[in-house]
């Protein structure tokens, strides 16, 4: 017998110790009922981790003779796990099966890896997501190269996706499209990160499986998949941030009921309470936050269906920096010519105005059943109910009362038939969502920059995937219909409800090779298209978020279009071609695209415009022929049992091709390189420290200059930026943690350091960075306590 | 065959499971969709007045900014009274008694805003400039109640024949406000007017 042994480890290797006594091994080969093979199964021993190679196998080494807990994990497959009292080196033989009950992991990740493998992804893993314990969704999935955030100060981070975020990013949380307000650049997205255990960010299009909205690439939360063990388990994390002296807990909980094992159930929640942050020379006053979010989890399930009922209350206040909210452009040009923004005051956890309040609700029902000989029938149903209100400096007592206060009231319904063979796998299904917006305008007393609207959209999808040795090849196609009445007034202040109905295709397809080793090469192009977002339609006043007035495709100086031809549908082609390698001691991801995006919605400086409050700028949405291409690149090298040092890269590049402009918050070119130094893990005990380097070029292909001063002056066509792209910067920051057990308890305690030089900086992608610094030195310590009981 | 006419059978009940919180919600979602009222826009302000008082006789001056459809897209308007061509006129070697007012003309009557302003007289300053060759010199007349000036009623002491601007800003600085033009805060207000002194 001869195996090949490849292990994988991720951004932490726990890689196995070498002590003299230490020296067995558990080896063994992961297959399913049918006896196929399974590569690239999870195997974990007490934590250690590898992934099974081209033929299911695997070794774990240097072992010390005790009582382990293997655990094998395979998307799909039911977990397995037994105990090993080992004495000898030992050879084991794992037969997984087929789990439809982890519909969340079939359903979603099982998208993106088995059914549209071709597609390009990269994940967070749990280990990921402890390190990154306190900090917000956006803030996390930055640290995968290609994913970026676009930043509204210290809290507020909106994820981008190779160049594309808001409307063109479709956010899966917990299986169900988050049906949140995502037109503004300061919008964050409105989910708790402590319900993930995994986060897998899609880089292609995934448009045929999920519409629209997913043109732009899909980042998925999967919360885990309820346990069928009766025992009560759980877990506490807590942190605390030196630089904005922020308390963090959260707690998960999750059993099952005495007398069956076919319910089982999950609570959860998370608080978090920060002040003011500070850059290495000031405070910036008005940036805390708090948060107090809550999930629960109830779940039955029998050998042939099942059932979830899931809900979520995500609930938020964050600060806007005092100095960022200005008036008209002399304000703004005061602003930011000063060193240091124009309120500083000292620390505090209060937070005034500006700022932002989003409650999001989420209800979410789903179902499966296996029809033989025909599949998986899966059922989601989610209703979501977004609140956002935005409170202003305002006259006479209404700095109480929000000046933006928008609902968002969505359901969901999909409906698919998924199959899996061996030579070919697929899914076929539709989806139907209906979305009220309104603007509670009697609490606001002002005119609301986006309009109401009721929007209907419904489409059919077919993604086929055939296995052919080493080879697979998928494709796929879906039709949408969307029916969008829009509620606005026109300049006489009478109501007009302009309809649309608008039809749109998607296509996509893929081929991947795995190679002997546990290396593969995949290509992929999909071609998806949307109509524009009602923001883009019909968007008319001053965004307070911006500064600037916003004018719609379909508003022309207060009047209000109803034409639907002047509206072009967005069609995004998208080439992504991955390479990843895997071998003893480097694994390596890197993905290349090209996106040609025709009819691409941008906002055009168009002027300015004299009100009672002075000038402003205004800016128009308009559609234009854009080209984005790039590549991401993510190493890791095993230099020694011990040792990993690690790298990644991402470059994009952005062109306005029609009008032969830049494009504006593009990312520029960043990296980081890391090195970990990590003990063995052994019976569950673990060190290890780590160093990093994040670096961040300047964005030379940064929009034109023009002071807030000229900008009544300014007559040119390009797209401008009301200062020029700060310098690059190199940041240095370092971790330490370790793991150890106690009884049935398990403990972990880390100590993170970011921006250890106090480095004064700023940041491209950060809208704070025309007033103020990037924050300075920052510590944090995280504790996580895991329990489980044995009755 | 037979096996799938039967889990088609049994999905029903599962169907209905899903489909009632559905129907539901959908039914809950239609009745409160409402037709939105038409926005009374609050914390408008569509005119500025200034009325110039001679002190010891003579003509009053009016200076007016009105935009009456506040960030829309229609230009304001500027209106002097007594005027000289695109200016105000206002006489050489005189001393005058000024009072702001401000109005928001959409409701009707018309609502007068420099209530508000006057009652948060602590976080409001207007400030004064004179620019472009104006002979001219303006002095508060009213302060709050901390003794800093707030700038509603101030005091306009016209010098030789000239021709300039003057550009009236209100800064809006709650707990920031200490009687420095323009000191910290947001600019609530800020228009030009065109004088002749003659």
């Amino acid at each position: 017998m001869r195996y090949l042994v490849f292990i994988l480890f991720s951004c932490i290797p726990f890689l196995l110790f070498a002590q003299e006594k230490c020296s067995l091994v558990i080896s063994g080969i992961v297959h399913d009922n049918e006896n196929n093979e399974l590569p690239g199964a999870t195997v974990l021993i007490n934590g250690a981790g590898t992934v099974t190679g081209a033929h299911g196998e695997f070794v774990i080494s240097d072992l010390c003779p005790g009582i382990y807990t293997i655990l094998v994990q395979f998307l799909g497959f039911k977990d397995y796990s037994s105990e090993i009292d080992l004495v000898r080196n030992q050879y084991i033989r794992v037969r997984l099966v087929q789990d439809v009950t982890e519909l969340e992991r079939i359903e979603v990740v099982g998208q993106s890896i088995s059914i549209t493998r071709s597609n390009a992804s990269l994940q967070l893993s749990q280990d990921d997501l402890e390190q990154l314990t306190g900090k917000s969704l956006g803030e996390s999935l930055k640290s995968l190269p290609g994913v970026n955030a676009l930043q509204s100060g210290p809290a507020v981070f909106k994820p981008i996706i190779q160049g594309l975020h808001s409307q063109r990013i479709l956010i899966l949380n917990n299986g169900i499209r988050q049906e949140g307000q995502q037109w503004g650049i300061e919008h964050a997205p409105e989910i708790d990160p402590f319900i993930a255990s995994e986060m897998t960010v899609v880089k292609g299009s995934e448009a045929v499986r999920f519409g629209a909205d997913a043109l732009g690439g899909v980042i998925i939360i999967n919360t885990p998949s309820l346990h069928t063990s009766r025992h009560l388990q759980g877990q506490i994390h807590t942190g605390y941030m030196t630089n904005n002296r922020m308390g963090i807990l959260s707690g998960i909980f999750e059993g099952g009921f005495k007398n069956t094992d076919k319910w089982s159930w999950r609570l959860q929640g998370t608080g978090k309470k920060g002040g003011d942050f500070s850059t290495p020379n000031y405070v910036l006053s008005n940036t805390g936050l708090e948060e107090l979010n809550f999930s629960g989890a109830l779940g039955y399930r029998n050998a042939n269906h099942g059932i979830e009922l899931y809900g979520s209350s995500f609930n938020t206040e964050i600060g806007i920096l005092r100095a960022a909210h200005t008036g008209n452009l002399d304000d703004l040009e005061q602003s930011i010519q000063g060193e240091e923004p124009w309120y500083i005051a000292p620390f505090t956890y209060d937070i005034n105005n500006p700022k932002q309040r989003i409650n999001h609700q989420l209800l979410k029902v789903k179902a499966y059943r296996n029809l033989s000989g025909l599949g998986t029938l899966n059922i989601l149903y989610g209703g979501q109910f977004n609140q956002r209100r935005e409170f202003d400096v305002r006259r006479s007592g209404r700095s109480s009362r929000p000046s933006l206060f928008m609902n968002l009231v969505s359901n969901v319904l999909d409906l698919s038939l998924d199959h899996e063979h061996q030579a070919h796998s697929g899914s076929i299904g539709t989806n139907f969502s209906y979305k009220y917006n309104y603007n509670e305008t009697s609490e606001t007393g002002r005119t609301p920059l986006v309009p109401d609207y009721h929007q209907f959209s419904t489409g059919v999808f077919i993604i086929e995937k055939i296995n052919r040795d080493r080879w697979s090849f998928e494709a796929g196609g879906r039709y949408d219909f969307q029916y969008l009445q829009v509620l606005t007034f026109d300049k006489t202040n009478t109501l007009v409800k302009p309809e649309f109905n608008f039809h749109y295709v998607s296509g996509s397809i893929g081929a991947t090779y795995l190679f002997k080793t546990s290396s593969r090469i995949s290509s992929h192009l999909g071609i998806s298209s949307r109509p524009p977002h009602v923001s883009e339609l019909y968007s008319d006043g001053l965004h307070h978020g911006t500064g600037a007035i916003e004018e719609g495709i379909m508003k022309e100086d207060g009047e209000v279009l109803t034409d639907q031809s002047l509206i072009k549908k967005e069609v995004s082609t998208k080439w992504i071609n991955t390479l990843q390698i895997g071998s003893k001691t480097i694994s390596a991801d890197l993905s290349a695209y090209v996106n040609s995006i025709a009819n691409y919605v941008f906002l055009r400086p168009v002027g300015s415009r004299e009100t009672i409050s002075g000038y402003f700028p205004v800016w128009k949405y308009e559609q234009t022929d854009a080209l984005l291409a790039g590549a991401d690149l993510l190493v890791s090298w095993a230099i020694s049992k011990t040792i990993t040092a690690s790298g990644k890269l991402a470059y994009i590049y952005g062109l306005d091709v029609t009008r032969n402009d830049n494009l504006i918050f593009i990312p520029p070119v960043n990296g980081e390189l890391g090195l970990t130094y990590s003990t063995p893990v052994v019976n569950y005990r673990n060190f290890y420290f780590k160093v990093a380097v994040p670096m961040v070029a300047k964005q030379n292909r940064a929009p034109i200059t023009v002071y807030p001063a000229d900008i009544p002056e300014y007559t040119g066509d390009e797209v401008y930026d009301i200062a020029p792209a700060p310098p690059g910067y190199i940041l240095l920051n370092a971790e330490m943690g370790f793991k150890f057990p106690l009884r049935d308890h398990d403990f972990s305690i880390s100590l993170a350091g970011e921006n250890l030089t106090n480095q004064v900086y700023r940041n491209y992608m950060n809208r704070m960075r025309y007033f103020a610094d990037e924050i300075g030195r920052n510590f944090t310590v995280r504790l996580k306590y895991s329990f489980h009981s044995h009755h | 065959m037979n096996t799938m006419k039967i889990n088609t059978l049994d999905l029903k009940p599962l169907l209905r499971f899903i489909f009632y919180p559905f129907l539901f919600a959908t039914l809950l979602l239609v009745g409160c969709g409402d037709d939105p009222e038409p926005i009374n826009e609050e914390e408008l302000i569509t005119t500025l007045n200034i009325t110039l008082t001679p002190v010891g006789g003579g003509t009053s001056v009016t200076m007016t900014f009105k935009d009456l459809d506040g960030i829309g897209s229609n230009p304001p308007e500027y209106i002097y009274e007594p005027a000289s061509g695109n200016s105000a006129l206002l006489e050489a070697g005189k001393t005058y008694n000024a009072t702001i007012e401000l109005l928001d003309e959409t409701s009707s009557p018309a609502e007068d805003i420099t209530e508000e302003v006057r009652e948060e007289d602590d976080e409001h300053l207007f400030c004064f400039s004179v620019e472009n060759g104006a002979n001219l010199t303006i002095d508060y007349a009213d302060e709050d109640d901390d003794g800093l000036p707030v700038g509603i009623l101030s005091t306009w002491e016209t010098g030789a024949s000239s021709e300039g601007t003057v550009t009236i800003i209100l800064r809006h600085q709650p707990g920031t406000k200490n009687g420095t033009c323009p000191g910290s805060g947001d600019t609530d207000i800020e228009v030009i007017f065109s004088i002749s002194i003659q």
